[in-house]
């Protein structure tokens, strides 16, 4: 030190040029970020059918489709009022392969930008696409890579995909709205539980059958209707449930947040609606040997929120016979339902497997091999009991 | 002589154990333990863990009574004799240098996989190692000081990001609680103790205790505080997750982390506040252990304190960098914990016995 009483200075100095800068940074205008990606049954696009033909050369075997939905950040950038407006904030591209880690980095080669899946909020899987190859196949690389994050939800779309990530609403984000449509659990009961890639995980890891939610898309507009079954045993998708059975399910299982009973009054047929304002449901499952069978007790309290009787004004139906004529008509909903999953599909798809786990362990480990079957053997008694508590502001 | 800031108290002591425990495992304990009970019920192999650990940390307490202001270095040949002594000392501070590397190593493989992809492994390897030789040249106090920082910040974010968790929490998952017997919970406890390796540093770490007596508060408080972390973390991560769900991810803490975005906050992602703390900690369990592995060195051959840190740092790098895949380094982790064990478990009852008959000899002598 005492030879060179710089040094220390010289090297404190040095220093600072490890300060300059992050090492592995990428500006986020030098990215395209997707927000949602669709899975269809693999079919070329127009755009990737010239390009091969001019000799670009793809030997998979063209199982699936991928669109991505790429934000773009151009439009968010400067530019004349006037074409803003009419430039969509995003943009669907998609290519194909049989590897979908083979499709994303395809990319690389057809845009500048390359991808990148920190913010991908959605997966929309076809149909047809989850019939044919296995949910963890195809998920796989989602799983594993480490951009994609495990809250991304997953649902299926019993048509085309990528129909569901378009939309004619200028200025908005399909993506986003398939996510924002997820929060209205409070308002229908068609809208169920959402269910992230780390969700997904945990019943396709168990085996254990499944239900997710079905969009269905026409010309830019989409719904959320009924639900997809994924059996348990081949993680394929086996059929779907429609809109009055899947609310059979979530009358079953008590988990709906929010949302109406619709009936008809029997002498005039009119319609009448109770708006929900809480659903219970508790499952009993009882063993008597290998023989399994649930009891449900399902309690809701709402209000009548419609009534079209106003003609008879004097003779409206007691609120003892209006809860009873909306009781009916959740009873046929549970009903279709649990037909639809004991007889059609013999699959679990509400869960009572569970219960049997937390109340019978040790004969769920007989039983959890093969519980499907099972379950569409075990009988389910219900009692439904719904209470008006009240009118809103009309008196009754 | 020492000065009043060279001594350790009771608080610091318990600090510097906490902060060498929480290290690699909190990424991935929810895992092991799963993989080996497969019920939910591993909370209660952690806390029986944590139990067991308090026994086994209470034998080095009493032994390291008997030889105030010693380090196990120092003791152990006044038991063994010269050679066996040396023998013994070598193979922990070999056990200390190995841990360090491990967690370097695996610090570097969770940042690379998840913070910074793209910066080669010695770019986040080095300036954390420069940085960690840097602090123990301060000696036990300046080490001890930094982990007193660093404790609060962690258990802040640490609770608060694991609570925030809450939204994808189902208790279900969690039941029921001993529904196939003890048994997977038995099964559970071996890599549950794995997570609280970090109670040995107490073999160095008593000597520089003005009031030895006090080292058994220190492991209570000491092995406590990180079960609190671990159990919070298994119920978070299997409540969301589920048993099934956790035992093919790599780091479930972080996938659980990873699983909920909350809108309308100023923050929507939380993993980065994990990382942070998380490498905080491994920070900690690396310059604990550097010092512990140090100090033997430098005790052993005489040597100065400084000059062997020089020397030590690189073969760290070195060993850090030889398991060439992750499953070689986890594979080095549960041998590292088995040796530990073995080593923490098994030694300390010994040493002990046989420096009580030694005592109860010479005093037969003497009478």
């Amino acid at each position: 030190m005492g030879l060179y009483p710089n040094l220390k200075r010289v090297v404190v100095i040095l220093w600072l040029l490890l300060l300059t800068g992050c090492w592995s940074s990428n500006e986020i205008e030098d990215l395209s970020v997707y927000v949602g990606i669709a899975l269809d049954k693999g079919r070329e696009t127009a755009e990737e059918q010239q390009l091969r033909e001019q000799g670009a050369t793809d030997e998979s075997m063209d199982r699936v489709t991928a669109t991505l939905q790429i934000i773009s950040s151009k439009s968010s950038s400067s530019g004349d009022q006037s074409a803003k407006a009419n430039q969509k904030p995003f943009m669907n591209t998609a290519g194909t392969g049989d590897s979908v880690f083979e499709i994303f980095r395809e990319f690389a080669s057809r845009r500048d930008l390359p991808v990148i899946g920190h913010h991908m909020k959605i997966v929309v899987i076809s149909g047809g696409l989850a019939r044919a190859n296995r949910l963890d196949d195809l998920l796989d690389f989602f799983y594993r890579d480490n951009d994609i994050r495990p809250s991304c939800y997953v649902v299926v779309s019993r048509g085309e995909a990528r129909k569901t990530l378009e939309t004619k609403v200028p200025g908005s984000i399909p993506a986003f709205r398939l996510v924002g449509m997820m929060d209205n659990r409070n308002r229908t009961l068609e809208v169920i539980p959402a269910v992230s890639l780390s969700k997904l995980q945990g019943y396709l890891q168990s085996g254990t059958s499944f239900i997710l939610q079905n969009v269905l898309s026409a010309q830019g507009e989409i719904k959320f209707s009924g639900a997809a079954v994924i059996k348990g045993k081949t993680k394929k998708l086996i059929g779907y449930l429609n809109e009055g059975e899947l609310k059979g399910i979530v009358w079953l299982k008590g988990s709906g947040k929010g949302g109406l009973v619709k009936a008809y009054d029997r002498d005039s047929g009119r319609a009448m609606a109770y708006e929900i304002k809480s659903m219970k449901s508790t499952i009993k499952s009882r063993a008597d040997g290998e023989k399994l069978s649930f009891d449900v007790n399902i309690e809701s309290e709402g209000r009548l929120i419609e009534l079209w009787n106003h003609a008879n004004l004097f003779n409206r139906p007691s609120t003892k016979q209006l809860e009873a004529i909306f009781e009916q008509k959740v009873r046929l909903l549970i009903d279709q339902a649990i037909k639809k999953m004991q007889q059609q599909y013999r699959v679990d798809a509400a869960d009572f497997g569970s219960h049997v786990r937390i109340e019978h362990p040790r004969l769920w480990q007989s039983v959890k091999k093969d519980w499907d079957s099972v379950f569409s053997q075990s009988p389910i008694h219900y009692k439904v009991q719904l209470k008006i508590t009240e009118f809103g502001s009309l008196i009754n | 002589m020492k000065d009043e800031n060279d001594y350790l108290t009771p608080v610091q002591v318990a600090v510097v154990i906490i902060n060498t425990m929480l290290g690699a495992g909190i990424l991935t304990l929810p895992r092991t333990t799963v993989n080996a009970a497969h019920t939910p019920d591993v909370w209660i192999s952690i806390m029986l863990g944590g139990f067991i650990i308090i026994l086994l940390g209470m034998v080095i307490v009493r032994l390291g009574l008997r030889y105030r202001g010693q380090t196990f270095y120092q003791y152990v040949s006044r038991i063994t004799g010269r050679w066996i002594g040396a023998f013994l000392s070598a193979i922990v501070i070999l056990y200390f240098m190995l841990v360090a590397s491990y967690e370097v190593r695996a610090l570097s493989e969770v940042t690379g996989l998840y913070l910074l992809e793209g910066t080669p492994s010695w770019a986040i390897i080095m300036p954390f190692l420069w940085v960690g030789g840097y602090l123990i040249r301060g000696g036990a106090g300046a080490l001890a000081r930094l982990c007193e920082v660093i404790l609060p910040i962690t258990g802040i974010i640490f609770f608060l990001t694991m609570f925030l968790s809450f939204g994808i929490f189902d208790i279900h998952n969690l039941r029921p609680v001993l529904g196939l017997g003890v048994t997977p919970v038995l099964k559970g406890i071996e890599p549950a103790i794995l997570s609280f390796i970090g109670f040995e540093t107490l073999l160095v770490l008593q000597a520089f205790m003005k009031t030895p007596e006090k080292a058994a508060k220190s492991v209570i408080v000491g092995t406590l505080i990180p079960t609190a972390f671990y159990v919070t973390t298994v119920v978070m991560v299997i409540g969301a997750l589920t048993v099934d769900g956790v035992v093919t991810r790599t780091w479930p803490t972080m996938d659980l982390i990873r699983s909920f975005e909350l809108s309308g906050l100023i923050f929507e992602r939380f993993e980065s506040f994990l990382l942070v703390i998380w490498i905080m900690q491994i920070y900690s369990t690396f310059t604990v252990t550097c010092y512990a592995s140090a100090l033997g060195i430098a005790q052993l051959t005489g040597r100065n304190l400084k000059s062997v840190i020089n020397v030590l740092l690189p073969v760290i790098y070195v060993l850090s960098m030889a398991p060439h895949s992750l499953k070689e380094l986890n594979k080095l982790g549960d041998v590292l914990g088995l040796t530990a064990l073995c080593l923490f478990g098994l030694l300390p009852p010994l040493l002990l016995i046989l420096s009580k008959w030694k005592a109860g000899k010479k005093d037969g002598i003497v009478s």
